[in-house]
């Protein structure tokens, strides 16, 4: 198979764009793209800081990669969660992310979750039934508030993820399976600032997986490949599968699922009356002020981070 | 006349002469879920996998932070264990829900750092 633009032999062929590029206009048309997408939903401009959470794995160094490309003024956060199950994992995607880093004179902030709260992300878990016995529910709660906390008490305008297609896919195949309008209505490329909560962007939401992984090999950046040890059985991994079968017969099948849902929530398919004139949580319910974080909670009182952090502490 | 592919550490043989394409679906493994590549350069479906080949294969599924499965207990029950100390959270073993082959885009072990060993 040949590069569309140049007739060299491609690398990757993307059958939802029938489109296949060579290894030097593959890393190009990725810029291109991403640019298109931080323009057409508006996520951020060259004159605003922009904040990226990394993680040490494919998605998150790519797009700091990309944004750095692109002279975008992004700083990079990793958030040392304390999971090594037997492979070192947190310390192995610390140390990606510092030579990534230092590789392209990049600024990397980071929070240790063990030195900042006194526990890693598995022993909190011990303290919770939040999660159902694994540390994932414990660890996005974790990650949302540090996260939130650094871009809102450091200035920066915008908190970016590296949340590819698949990813966007497959959290909204699961709300779609549990019809759950309040989430269905905050999904999208940018969610808006609001009460304590930094504002949101997700500049990959259109890029697959697999181009994500092909860009990291083409561009030779060191991602951490092993999965997360407590990612095993994972639902999220359990709907990208459905999700690939289904590509697989019908290639553009998660561009179109993605693309057809933001349409029809545009068009209004997802809109509920406010209660009130205040902000609503996911379930339509008033939400209130943590009085220790000032992040935004469902109920009055400490949000559910700083409740565990409490029980810590 | 067989190519050999590895996924995760894992081997395979297949016939050789035959697509990449059709290979992963030899091994029972979507092809949209991994990348080919062959001596460290990534190949594309239609490619032909020669006799001798070492085809090397990258997961490219991840994404652990969402629900947990739902235990294989009732859930009323599953609690009261952890209450009564029966069980911990950290111990129960959760049920596999993957109804596809084990080692597609899974962290079923392997090297933990990204290397020339991966591709």
């Amino acid at each position: 198979m040949k590069c569309r633009k140049c007739d060299a032999k491609a690398i990757i062929n993307m059958r939802q764009h029938k489109l296949a590029l060579c290894k030097d206009h593959y890393p190009q048309w990725m810029l291109e793209q991403t640019q298109r997408f931080i323009e057409k939903y508006r996520m951020f401009s060259l004159q605003e800081r922009v904040l990226v959470a990394v993680s040490g794995g494919k998605d998150s160094l790519s797009l700091w990669d990309i944004l750095w490309q692109l002279g975008y003024q992004a700083d990079g956060l990793y958030i040392g969660l304390g999971i090594d199950g037997g492979i070192g994992y947190s310390d192995e995607s610390h140390h990606l992310a510092e030579k990534f880093a230092a590789g392209r004179g990049l600024r990397l902030r980071v929070v240790d979750v063990l030195e900042t709260y006194g526990e890693t992300i598995p022993e909190m878990a011990e303290r919770t039934t939040r999660g159902k016995g694994r540390p994932c529910a414990v660890c996005g709660l974790t990650k949302r508030h540090v996260m939130n906390r650094v871009a809102r008490d450091e200035g920066y305008d915008v908190l970016v993820t590296g949340h590819n297609l698949d990813d966007e896919a497959a959290v909204l195949f699961a709300n779609t399976l549990n019809w759950a309008p309040g989430y269905l209505m905050r999904q999208g490329p940018v969610l808006e600032a609001r009460q304590g909560m930094a504002r949101k962007a997700k500049p990959l939401c259109r890029f697959y997986e697999r181009e994500m992984v092909a860009y990291a090999l083409v561009r030779g950046i060191e991602y951490i490949y092993d999965e997360c040890p407590h990612a095993l059985g994972s639902k999220t991994i359990y709907y990208k599968e459905i999700l690939n079968k289904l590509e697989s017969d019908r290639p553009g099948a998660k561009l179109s699922f993605y693309l057809s849902f933001l349409k029809a929530k545009e068009d209004g398919l997802f809109t509920r009356p406010q209660q009130g004139d205040g902000e609503t949580g996911a379930s339509g319910e008033a939400l209130h002020t943590c009085p220790t974080c000032g992040q935004p909670t469902s109920a009055p009182g400490e949000c559910a981070f700083c409740r565990l952090a409490i029980r810590i502490s | 006349m067989t190519t050999k592919l590895i996924l995760r550490g894992k081997e395979y043989e297949v016939k050789s002469g035959t697509t990449v394409r059709h290979a992963l679906e030899k091994i029972g493994v979507n092809s949209e879920a991994v990348l080919a590549t062959r001596n460290g350069e990534l190949l594309t479906d239609d490619e032909i996998v020669n006799e001798g080949d070492i085809i090397k294969l990258v997961a490219v599924i991840s994404g652990g932070s969402g629900n947990p499965p739902t235990p294989s207990l009732p859930r009323r029950h599953y609690r009261k264990l952890v209450r009564l100390r029966r069980i911990t959270p950290q111990t129960y073993q959760f049920p596999n829900f993957s109804p596809f082959p084990e080692g597609r885009g899974r962290g079923d072990g392997g090297d933990n750092q990204f290397s020339e060993r991966h591709l």
